[in-house]
C-alpha cells in the first residue's frame, strides 16, 4: 500500500489507489460532488460537465470524472467558481427540461430534483418556448421514453452498449435535436431494459408495466430476493400501505446479481397482486365453492390419509416455495403420511443427474459459485441457455469476457446468444452431449495449459442425458486440472433448497413426478396432492390435463387461482412468501431471506401453517410457532445448513460454505 | 349594598333587551368567512376537464394523512385531466381532515380548494370518505363561486 496518490480536496488529505478517478477519491472522502453521466458500472464519459470541480494549476474547470488523480493535486470542489459552474449547468439541464416532475414517476428519488435543490439557481433566464416532444413513447415491451426530460448523460445507451451487449438504444441527431431513440423497426426488447429505468437519472426512461405505481415516497422498501429464477437476485421490494407490491428494484449483491435485474424477475411480482386464491374452497358437483378452514382441513386430511394408506397418493410439492415450507411438506408426507411418492417437479430426469450439482461433484469438481465466474480464466458453459434459465448470471459471464478476457467455451444442443461471447462453440445432439463434453475434455487435455476454470452445468441437461455424461465430467474434470469449479444452473428459485431438503421420491419404491404422472394415466395414482402448480409447468398441457382428468381427487395448495388445469376437490390458499417471509437456496446454495413485506390477503394462511394444521389432523401433531423456529429446524436437519443462524442472514444471506471456510481459518 | 345589587340587575336588563348574538341554527345561518377551509373540491378547467393530475402531492403534504389518490392514464378517447395523468381514485377521509389546507397549498394545479360548506355531518363512518363523485365540482361555472375566497 506503499504506492498510494496523496491529494488534497477541500483541504482534506486524501489518499487513494493510483489511477482512481477524481470523483471516486472524494466520495471516499465523503465529498459530495454531483454527477449525471457519471456511473460506477459504467466507462466515464465526461457527458454531462456536472461534476465540475477546480484544480489548483489547470486553467479551466475539469470534469472529475474522467480526470484521475495525481500526487500532490489541491483539488476544490465547493468553491465560487465551481458553484457558479454548476449553476450554469443545471440551468442548462433544466432548458427544455418539462418540470412535470408531479406527474413523473421519478420525482422523489430524482437526481436532477435533488441537485438542482441543492446546487441549483431558482429561476431560468430562458424565456423562449420549450423543445416539445411526443410523449411518452413506448420504445419497448417494457420502457416508456420521455424525450423532454431526458438529459443526455447516455448511461441507458452505455449500459446497452458496455453491460448487455443489446445495442438496442442510440443517441440520434445533434444539438438541439439531440434525442435518444431505438432504430426504425427495432424495438428496445432486451431482457436487461429495465436495468435502464433504474441508471435513467432523471424520469425520461421509466416502466411501462409499473407506469404510475405511486409517488416514490409513499412505497415503503422491504428486502427481498426474486423468484423468477434458482440466481437468487436481490431485489428491493416496493409496496404501498402495506398491502400491494408496486415495485421491484435492484439491491446489489454481488454473489448473486452484481446489482443488475432482468425484465422477467423485475417485473414478475404480479403472483402477488393477481389471480389469487383467498379462500378455502371445496368442489360439489362441478363448481369450487367457499368453505370454512376445517371443512376444508378435514376433506384434505381425509383424502390424503384414504389414499396414502391405499399407496395411490401422489405428492409434489413447488420449488417456488421456501425452505421452511419444502420443510414443513416433507415432514407432513415423511412423518404425518409416510409417503414415499414425493417430488418437486414432474419433469422426466434421469435419476443419477436428478441433482446435477451432485452429479458434477461426483465427478470430481469443486462446487463453485457465482462469484467464481468473475476470477475465471476460462469458462465452459455446458447444456445451459442462459438468456433464458438464468439472464442476470449471462451478464457475469459476459463481463468476465469483456473485462477479464475469460475463454468462453459453449457446449450447447442449439445455438444460443452467448455463442458470440464464445472462443468456441461445441454442439451437440440431444442425448449425446456425453460424447461432447467427453471430446471437448480431449482436446483440452492435449492442448491446453490448467487454468481457472468455471464450468456451468445447466440442469436441463438430466431431462435428455443419461448417467454417461458423470463420466464425460469426470474426464473433463480431469483435464481442467485442480482448479476447476463447476456452477449449476437450476430451474427454479428454490430448486437447491428441495433438493437438500430431499423433496426427492424416497429411494426405495417412491415415484418421481414424472412417474406419478404416467400413474396417474395408469389408474395406479388415484390423488395428487399439488403444493403450488409450479411442478407441472412447462409439460405438455394436454398430457397434464389428462393425466389430472383422471385422478380421483387432487388436493391443491398454493396462492394462484387458475393454476391447475383441471379444477381441483380441496383448494387451500396459501400466503406468499412476501406476505410470511423465509428462505430461499440460490443456485450455488446461498442461503437468503426474504422478509415480510405486505400484510397476508384474505383468509390465505402460510403454507407451513397449513401443513403442520394437516399433520395435525392426521394424528401427528406439529406445533411450529414461527418462520424462524423452522428454519432452525432446518439447519439442524438439513445436509450442509448446519451453523447458519437465522440472525445472522441479514439482508445479503450466507454461504454455508463459507461460513465453514470462515469458522476453520 | 343595596347600590350594587342595582347596578348588578342593571346590567342583566340591559342584556335582555339588546338582539341576541345567537341564532336560530340551522333556521338561520350566519355568513362564513370569505377564508373559510371547509369541504374540499376538486376543481375543473374551463374546458371541463379536471384540474387534478393524480400527483398525489396533496397527500404528501397531508399532516392528518387522510388524502389517498391513485393516478392512472389518459388516453385521447378517455381523456379525464390535460397531460399524461389523472386522479383515477381520489378520498379524503372527512373525519380525519383538519382542515388546514396544506393540500391546497401545495396542489400544483390548483385543483383542490377548501370552500365554505361546513355542514358535514352524517350517520355513518364510511360516508365520511368522499371520493372523487362527491369532490368534484360538476361545472367549470362552479370554480368561479368557490374560488373567490382565493382572490
Amino acid at each position: 500500500m506503499a504506492d498510494l496518490v496523496t491529494l488534497t480536496i477541500d483541504g482534506r488529505t486524501v489518499q487513494v489507489e493510483p489511477g482512481t478517478l477524481l470523483v471516486e477519491a472524494a466520495a471516499q472522502a465523503g465529498i459530495l460532488i454531483p454527477v449525471y453521466c457519471y456511473h460506477p458500472k459504467l466507462a466515464p464519459v465526461g457527458a454531462c460537465r456536472m461534476c465540475l470541480v477546480e484544480i489548483e494549476g489547470m486553467p479551466k474547470l475539469v470534469a472529475s470524472c474522467t480526470t484521475p488523480v495525481k500526487e500532490g493535486m489541491v483539488v476544490h470542489t465547493n468553491n465560487a467558481r465551481v458553484e457558479k459552474a454548476r449553476r450554469g449547468m443545471l440551468e442548462f439541464l433544466l432548458v427544455h427540461h418539462p418540470l412535470d416532475c408531479p406527474i413523473c414517476d421519478k420525482g422523489g428519488e430524482c437526481p436532477l430534483q435533488d441537485y438542482t435543490y441543492k446546487f441549483g439557481p431558482g429561476q431560468s433566464r430562458y424565456t423562449f418556448a420549450k423543445r416539445r416532444w411526443e410523449k411518452p413513447l413506448q420504445i419497448g415491451p417494457n420502457i416508456l421514453l420521455d424525450r423532454e426530460r431526458c438529459i443526455m448523460c447516455f448511461r441507458c445507451v452505455r449500459f446497452c452498449q458496455e453491460i448487455s451487449g443489446h445495442e438496442q438504444l442510440g443517441v440520434f441527431e445533434r444539438g438541439n435535436g439531440q434525442e435518444i431513440g431505438v432504430h426504425p423497426d427495432q424495438p428496445f426488447d432486451s431482457q436487461f431494459a429495465g436495468n435502464t429505468i433504474e441508471l435513467c437519472p432523471v424520469g425520461a426512461l421509466t416502466g411501462a408495466p409499473t407506469r404510475f405505481f405511486g409517488r416514490t415516497w409513499e412505497v415503503a422498501h422491504s428486502p427481498g430476493v426474486c423468484t423468477g429464477c434458482a440466481a437468487g437476485c436481490n431485489i428491493r421490494v416496493d409496496t404501498r400501505d402495506g398491502s400491494e407490491v408496486v415495485r421491484y428494484w435492484s439491491r446489489e449483491n454481488r454473489h448473486t446479481d452484481d446489482g443488475w435485474l432482468c425484465d422477467a424477475g423485475r417485473f414478475g411480482f404480479g403472483f402477488v397482486n393477481e389471480r389469487r386464491l383467498l379462500e378455502p374452497k371445496l368442489k360439489s358437483g362441478e363448481e369450487l365453492t367457499n368453505a370454512t378452514w376445517q371443512q376444508a382441513l378435514v376433506r384434505a386430511a381425509a383424502t390424503l390419509s384414504e389414499h396414502s394408506k391405499a399407496g395411490t397418493l401422489g405428492i409434489m410439492a413447488s420449488p417456488a416455495m421456501t425452505n421452511e415450507n419444502l420443510y414443513a411438506i416433507a415432514k407432513l408426507a415423511r412423518e404425518a403420511l409416510g409417503e414415499k411418492n414425493l417430488d418437486h417437479s414432474a419433469r422426466k430426469r434421469d435419476a443419477a443427474l436428478a441433482d446435477i450439482a451432485r452429479a458434477g461433484r461426483e465427478a470430481g469438481f469443486a462446487a463453485g459459485t457465482l462469484v467464481d465466474i468473475d476470477a475465471a480464466a476460462r469458462i465452459i458453459t455446458i447444456g445451459v441457455d442462459l438468456s433464458r434459465e438464468q439472464p442476470v448470471t449471462e451478464l457475469r459471464v459476459k463481463k468476465a469476457v469483456r473485462q477479464n478476457g475469460a475463454a468462453l467455451i459453449s457446449v450447447h444442443g442449439s445455438d444460443v446468444e452467448l455463442d458470440g461471447y464464445a472462443a468456441a462453440k461445441v454442439r451437440y445432439e440431444p442425448g449425446k452431449a456425453a460424447a461432447a463434453v467427453e471430446a471437448l475434455a480431449k482436446q483440452i487435455a492435449e492442448r491446453d495449459e490448467p487454468s481457472p476454470s468455471v464450468v456451468v452445468l445447466g440442469s436441463r441437461l438430466a431431462e435428455t442425458e443419461d448417467a454417461s455424461l458423470i463420466a464425460a465430467l469426470s474426464a473433463l474434470a480431469r483435464s481442467l486440472g485442480e482448479q476447476a469449479r463447476l456452477v449449476a444452473v437450476l430451474p427454479s428459485c428454490n430448486s437447491r433448497g428441495a433438493l437438500d431438503l430431499g423433496i426427492l421420491p424416497a429411494p426405495d419404491g417412491g415415484l418421481s413426478g414424472a412417474q406419478m404422472l404416467q400413474a396417474a394415466r395408469d389408474g395406479r395414482i388415484k390423488a395428487l396432492f399439488l403444493a403450488g402448480a409450479e411442478p407441472l409447468l412447462d409439460l405438455d398441457a394436454d398430457l397434464v390435463k389428462d393425466a389430472l382428468g383422471r385422478l380421483e381427487a387432487i388436493v391443491y395448495m398454493g396462492w394462484a387461482a387458475d393454476s391447475l388445469p383441471v379444477s381441483p376437490d380441496v383448494a387451500l390458499p396459501c400466503l406468499t412468501v412476501l406476505e410470511t417471509g423465509g428462505t430461499f437456496s440460490n443456485t450455488d446454495g446461498r442461503i437468503q431471506r426474504v422478509f415480510r413485506a405486505i400484510r397476508p390477503r384474505g383468509r390465505a394462511k402460510p403454507v407451513w401453517q397449513i401443513a403442520a394444521d394437516l399433520a395435525q389432523a392426521l394424528g401427528n401433531p406439529w406445533l411450529p410457532a414461527s418462520v424462524e423456529e423452522i428454519f432452525e429446524q432446518v439447519t439442524r436437519e438439513a445436509d450442509g445448513y448446519a451453523g447458519v443462524e437465522w440472525g445472522r442472514l441479514g439482508v445479503n444471506g450466507i454461504h454455508p460454505r463459507a461460513l465453514a471456510e470462515q469458522r476453520q481459518g | 349594598m343595596f347600590v350594587e345589587f342595582v347596578k348588578g340587575l342593571g346590567i342583566t336588563l340591559k342584556q335582555v333587551f339588546r338582539k341576541p348574538t345567537t341564532v336560530n341554527y340551522p333556521e338561520v345561518k350566519r355568513p362564513v368567512s370569505a377564508r373559510a377551509r371547509w369541504r374540499h373540491k376538486l376543481l375543473r378547467h374551463e374546458d371541463g376537464l379536471e384540474r387534478c393530475i393524480g400527483c398525489s402531492l396533496c397527500a404528501g403534504a397531508c399532516p392528518a394523512r387522510c388524502i389517498e389518490v391513485i393516478a392512472a392514464d389518459n388516453t385521447d378517447d378517455d381523456r379525464k385531466s390535460p397531460g399524461e395523468r389523472y386522479a383515477a381514485v381520489y378520498e379524503i377521509n372527512m373525519l380525519r381532515c383538519i382542515f388546514c389546507g396544506y393540500c391546497e397549498d401545495a396542489c400544483p394545479t390548483g385543483a383542490i380548494v377548501l370552500g365554505p360548506d361546513f355542514e358535514l355531518a352524517d350517520f355513518e363512518r364510511s360516508s365520511f370518505i368522499y371520493g372523487k363523485e362527491r369532490l368534484l365540482v360538476d361545472a367549470p361555472g362552479e370554480v368561479a363561486r368557490v374560488k373567490k375566497r382565493l382572490e
